[in-house]
């Protein structure tokens, strides 16, 4: 409800009552009033200044056909209350205002009641350098060095790591010989001849260097007089039917090919 | 291994490699060269799968499908699929008969044993949805009563890839339900002079006292080497191809390789497997086999899996190509 009536306030030219507000502004906020004034034009004091709790300028001013000034003045409240508007008020001409009748004004604030008052708070810093300034530069020297210093020293201590010796990649000859080997000794399962069959074919398409796409390259090694002769005896043997369950000696025949020499590398 | 003259070639003179021999020269009297196309039908037909063309316009699709129709008696129908198709256009509806009150059923399109779907992707989903509804249940509804469709029901679609405005990009839902989509190629140099010097052959057909040009159409041969019978016969024998745990296993791998490629978001499914090992068993038929080796299922695997595979995003920024992952997929393949 404050806000409307100093905004009222503010806008509204208004006469002086003797003994109450004439007007009322919101602390830092400009507010208006017009004194009718037959001792001379009014003017703020000059010695005001932003310590004062009011700030006061004329803003303009009437002659009246009666020999009186209209005076509009705008005020400022740098502190919350009720003041005298002749406090801060001077003739222009010179003289005492104490022969105007009172002006009162409020200055309110839309602050909460315990809030402080001030406008600036004229707290110093919790800490300043105080002519320590070139001591902070020497400390932040300092550290910028003892960076470096901290990671060279740190690398210096690192415990010596071997070289990780990669594993070479598995070849295929690599994957085959297993299968071959387990083969010999006993019955793969579906698994193991699937992966079997499927490694012959990349490894026959190795050794004749045919194209990577495997598609083209299986229907062309099927076409090779040794691989196609070689293959189509596992296909036989996986996917015949009635070919019945060869004995180890047989698949081991049929694997021979693509065991291991002493050398190390597939048949 | 046995090299027919016709560029279908098979391991043995088996009765499989005879009948695909056979129709493979009665087709390739009238259409040069797409041997492996012919083979794809082939396969379809004999399993009972529906097949996915893609090509460029002028290739010799239709006439093709045609002459294989004519080269096993089949009924054959095509349909030019075009954005204001309706349903009822393609499986029929209800008529109703002003003189006697009653609705009298016309039967669509597919009611025939080789549908030629022309450009399916142009037709709007419903229309499409439709049609796949029929290819899965064999069976179609007008009004209260459900009809059979004749037997055998083959659906060969064809999509242009180049030509992609104002068309219905089918759903991979919807492409699973093909077992094969092939990718045609044009023809080859010699082909395509073969193709031409044909067409110098041909003269006029007479109709009254005027005439019009024949074209290839007309020059499919009349003489049907087999009847659907020996189409029927054919399709039990390959039943009766062998299909070892070895190569289940492997088509069964190849399918769920799919489903963790790292450069894939829509692996196959299940359906992909049944339709590879399918196909492998017709293709292992076609070549005198009476047993499917792995090099059946992988020269089948790019017309059974690209079709039902989705690449990621990342993947498609990088400029890949489902080829790309299925070749990868069958290098490390073991």
């Amino acid at each position: 409800m404050i806000a409307p009536v100093v905004l009222l306030a503010c806008l509204v030219f208004t006469s002086p009552l003797q003994d109450e507000v004439v007007s009322s502004a919101t602390r830092g906020i400009t507010g208006q009033v017009r004194i009718l004034s037959d001792g001379g034009l009014l003017r703020g004091r000059p010695d005001l200044d932003l310590a004062s709790p009011l700030l006061v300028r004329l803003a303009g001013y009437e002659q009246l056909d009666d020999g009186r000034i209209a005076c509009e003045l705008e005020f400022i409240g740098t502190d919350i209350g009720v003041f005298d508007l002749r406090d801060v008020l001077v003739f222009e001409q010179g003289g005492s205002t104490a022969s105007l009748d009172p002006i009162p004004i409020e200055i309110v604030s839309n602050l909460a009641v315990d809030a402080p008052t001030d406008l600036v708070l004229a707290i110093p810093p919790a800490n300043t350098l105080d002519g320590g300034y070139t001591v902070g530069l020497i400390v932040i020297g300092f550290l910028w060095l003892l960076v470096p210093l901290l990671v060279l020293a740190g690398r210096m201590n690192r415990p010596r790591v071997d070289p990780v010796i990669e594993e070479p990649e598995e070849t295929v000859a690599d994957r085959i010989a297993p299968l071959v080997a387990a083969a010999a000794a006993r019955d793969l399962s579906v698994e193991e001849q699937g992966r079997l069959e499927l490694l012959l074919y990349a490894h026959w398409q190795q050794r004749l260097e045919l194209e990577s796409d495997r598609p083209a390259a299986v229907a062309r090694l099927r076409g090779d007089p040794e691989a196609g002769r070689l293959i189509r005896a596992v296909e036989e043997w996986l996917h015949a039917p009635g070919s019945g369950t060869p004995t180890p000696e047989e698949v081991s025949r049929l694997l021979e090919p693509y065991r291991v020499p002493a050398d190390g590398g597939v048949a | 291994m046995n090299e027919s003259t016709n560029g279908i070639t098979s391991d043995t003179d088996a009765q499989g490699a005879a009948f695909a021999t056979t129709v493979a020269a009665s087709v390739g009297r009238t259409v040069v060269g797409q041997q492996v196309v012919v083979e794809r039908i082939l396969i379809a037909l004999l399993t009972g799968g529906h097949l996915l063309l893609e090509g460029v316009p002028g290739i010799a699709k239709t006439l093709l499908v045609q002459a294989v129709g004519r080269a096993i008696d089949l009924d054959f129908k095509r349909i030019q699929f075009t954005i204001d198709l309706l349903p009822s256009d393609i499986v029929g509806s209800e008529i109703l008969d002003p003189k006697s009150g009653e609705f009298h059923v016309h039967k669509g399109p597919v009611f025939t044993n080789l549908l030629l779907a022309d450009e399916i992707n142009r037709a709007s989903p419903k229309v499409q949805s439709a049609l796949l509804e029929a290819m899965q249940e064999r069976k179609v509804s007008i009004g209260d009563r459900t009809w059979d469709l004749p037997a055998p029901f083959l659906v060969i679609a064809t999509q242009n890839p180049v030509e992609q405005a104002g068309t219905f990009e089918l759903p991979e839902a919807q492409l699973d339900r093909f077992m094969l989509r092939h990718r045609l190629e044009y023809p080859s140099f010699e082909e395509e002079t073969e193709v031409v010097q044909r067409g110098l052959k041909l003269k006029l057909k007479r109709q009254g006292d005027g005439a019009v040009p024949m074209t290839a159409f007309d020059a499919i041969d009349d003489a049907s080497p087999y009847q659907v019978r020996d189409l029927t016969s054919a399709m039990e024998s390959v039943l009766a191809v062998h299909v070892s745990d070895v190569f289940v296993r492997d088509c069964v791998e190849l399918v769920n390789l799919t489903r963790t490629h790292p450069d894939l978001e829509l692996g196959c499914s299940p359906r992909a497997a049944i339709a590879l090992v399918n196909a492998s068993r017709a293709r292992a038929y076609i070549r005198g086999r009476d047993y499917a080796v792995p090099e059946d299922f992988l020269a089948l695997a790019e017309d059974v899996v690209l079709h039902r595979i989705r690449l990621n995003y990342e993947a498609l920024a990088d400029g890949r190509r489902g080829e790309d992952v299925l070749a990868e997929i069958l290098a490390t393949l073991a």
